[in-house]
């Protein structure tokens, strides 16, 4: 488990989030700015630094730069007061851990630390296959881990959202990208997943492929709303089949997004959320 | 160039089609239905049979079924008064070369039959990846005839569009699906390019994926790009300097017929999207 390195702001979300590593016994510093930080790390190893929230992405990916001249494996969380599709796209580009803007919800960001103080395997886990703003390709390794760092970057994606819109639409993603991993590749890290991003004029689409031979829809009968008029049927099948509780995840996933638009096979998936009825 | 056979139909259009492939120096016999193309089938070899524009797409699937017993390779070109994304999937499935159903436009029938008179390469040209009504996905070597057999298969994928939307988008795939196999590769036909058509409630789309590096937007000067170029001539002295035929407006005319046209980064990906609601009032 590697040290935590937290460049203080003046948001309450750095000590907030260094509470929340304390509370889990993680050990880490807080650094008073960029030049405290480079030197911190010349004196000792961190294997996560988590930017000042009230610093900008450049200056944030510049930094990063001057500190893997130092540390290259280290790890950084990114929070920034705002952020453009060309900053999280370069950030994506940098390798940035993950990133954030307010709300911040302190719980999460730590909690994404904790899990990057102990990982080894991230560096390559998210190609980027293309990426311009409007349209980002990425492949991405089958790991929890790794679905929750796209998660903060598709967040940031979408920002442009109304708060309400973008948080529905990231629950859907979670789901389908999570039911992709498992599903689609049974969490195994060599295997990967295929996410797109188009952002139109009038929605916000997401497009997911996994590398599984996929399902149809009457085979999954463990899921939630395959039987609509008994929707806990599939609980008694899940516990007969020894599945663990759940199943909702699809249901939960339709439900958030305007069209929810499976192939064929079930191994791609494309969420589409309208945003003429958002901004409604 | 093999021989065609054309079953009569109460329609014009198979005496059109007749017409045109005879002036066009093609072979070919009239059967008077579909026992007698059996018939005729068995009596002398066909390269290619047109379908009866009276007969549904289920029967022509059957009988296609049925003349392959004897003539294995044969080509096949379906016309129907109608057809729904099963049927077009149908015939996706069984390898037949083009689809079509009213309002039939003759020359677009025997041209395409032409080129299916002296293929012999076509039988894998198009593969499905997953087809269901509302989204289907294939993959297409990068020859000329393939594109308009694709572009076929397209046009009645997206029959229940208005008249209107369904053209429009039409001629903006056909650009960027020739654009994709030119640029994307040369025409190679060992080369394929990905097409994804998707309907979704309020929207038609389609998605072309071509094998090539792509291009960047300031780099293609031989063509005339975006909507609001100020000077829509610009490119073709740069054409004329490079040795390129003229033309360039493909780009230019695919943006101008659909709502949304979008690249990706490296430009070997393209999002085409017609929104339906204006449309529907």
């Amino acid at each position: 488990m590697s040290r935590v390195l937290i460049i203080e702001g003046h948001d309450p979300v750095s000590r907030n989030v260094g509470s929340a590593l304390a509370a889990a016994l993680l050990p880490f510093e807080y650094a008073h700015g960029h030049a405290d930080a480079l030197l911190r790390l010349r004196r000792r190893s961190f294997g996560v630094v988590i930017t000042n929230p009230e610093s900008v992405v450049e200056e944030d990916l510049a930094l990063l730069h001057e500190m893997r001249g130092i540390r290259p494996g280290v790890k950084c969380i990114v929070l920034t007061k705002t952020s453009t599709p060309d900053e999280v796209i370069a950030a994506l580009r940098a390798r940035v851990f993950a990133c954030f803007t307010p709300p911040f919800e302190h719980f999460e960001i730590a909690n994404l630390a904790r899990r990057a103080a102990s990982d080894s395997q991230w560096r390559d886990d998210i190609h980027i296959l293309s990426a311009r703003p409007g349209w980002v390709s990425v492949r991405i390794h089958c790991r929890l881990i790794t679905a929750d760092r796209l998660l903060s970057f598709a967040r940031e994606l979408s920002a442009q959202l109304p708060i309400d819109i973008r948080e529905e639409m990231m629950q859907a993603l979670r789901e389908i990208l999570l039911n992709a991993m498992e599903h689609g590749a049974a969490f195994n890290p060599e295997q990967v997943v295929e996410v797109t991003g188009v952002r139109t004029s009038r929605t916000m689409v997401f497009y997911v492929r996994d590398p599984g031979a996929g399902f149809r829809h009457e085979t999954i009968d463990h899921a939630a709303g395959i039987d609509p008029d008994d929707p806990t049927a599939h609980i008694r099948i899940r516990e007969e089949e020894g599945m663990r509780p759940g199943g909702f995840g699809l249901l939960l996933a339709a439900g958030t997004v305007d069209e929810l638009i499976y192939n064929e096979i079930g191994n791609e998936v494309i969420l589409i959320k309208y945003l003429d009825t958002a901004s409604k | 160039m093999s021989r065609v056979l054309i079953i009569a139909s109460q329609t014009s259009v198979s005496n059109q089609v007749g017409e045109l492939l005879s002036a066009a120096g093609l072979p070919i016999e009239y059967a008077a239905g579909h026992i007698d193309a059996l018939q005729r089938m068995r009596a002398r070899s066909f390269g290619l049979i047109i379908t009866s524009a009276d007969s549904n797409f289920d029967e022509a699937l059957a009988l296609l079924q049925e003349m392959r017993t004897i003539r294995p390779a044969l080509k096949c070109i379906v016309l129907a008064p109608h057809s729904t994304s099963d049927e077009v999937i149908a015939a996706l499935r069984a390898r037949v070369f083009g689809c079509f159903t009213p309002p039939f436009d003759a020359h677009e029938i025997a041209n395409l039959a032409r080129n299916a008179a002296s293929d012999s390469q076509w039988s894998e040209d198009i593969e499905i990846i997953s087809a269901r009504p509302g989204w289907v996905a294939v993959r297409v070597n990068c020859r000329l005839v393939t594109a308009e057999r694709l572009m076929s298969f397209a046009k009645e994928f997206a029959a229940q569009l208005p008249e209107t939307a369904r053209h429009e988008i039409m001629q903006a795939l056909r650009e960027i699906l020739l654009n994709a196999m030119e640029h994307g590769a040369a025409f190679n036909p060992d080369q394929v390019v990905e097409v994804n058509a998707i309907r979704t409630a309020r929207s038609m789309v389609f998605r072309v994926r071509d094998p090539g590096a792509g291009f960047r937007k300031d780099s293609i000067t031989h063509a005339v790009f975006t909507k609001g170029c100020s000077d829509p001539t610009a490119h073709i002295p740069q054409r004329e300097e490079s040795g390129i035929r003229a033309g360039g407006y493909g780009l230019l005319l695919a943006a101008g017929t659909v709502d949304e046209l979008i690249y990706n980064e490296h430009g070997n990906e393209v999002l085409l999207i017609k929104y339906l609601d204006r449309f529907e009032t």
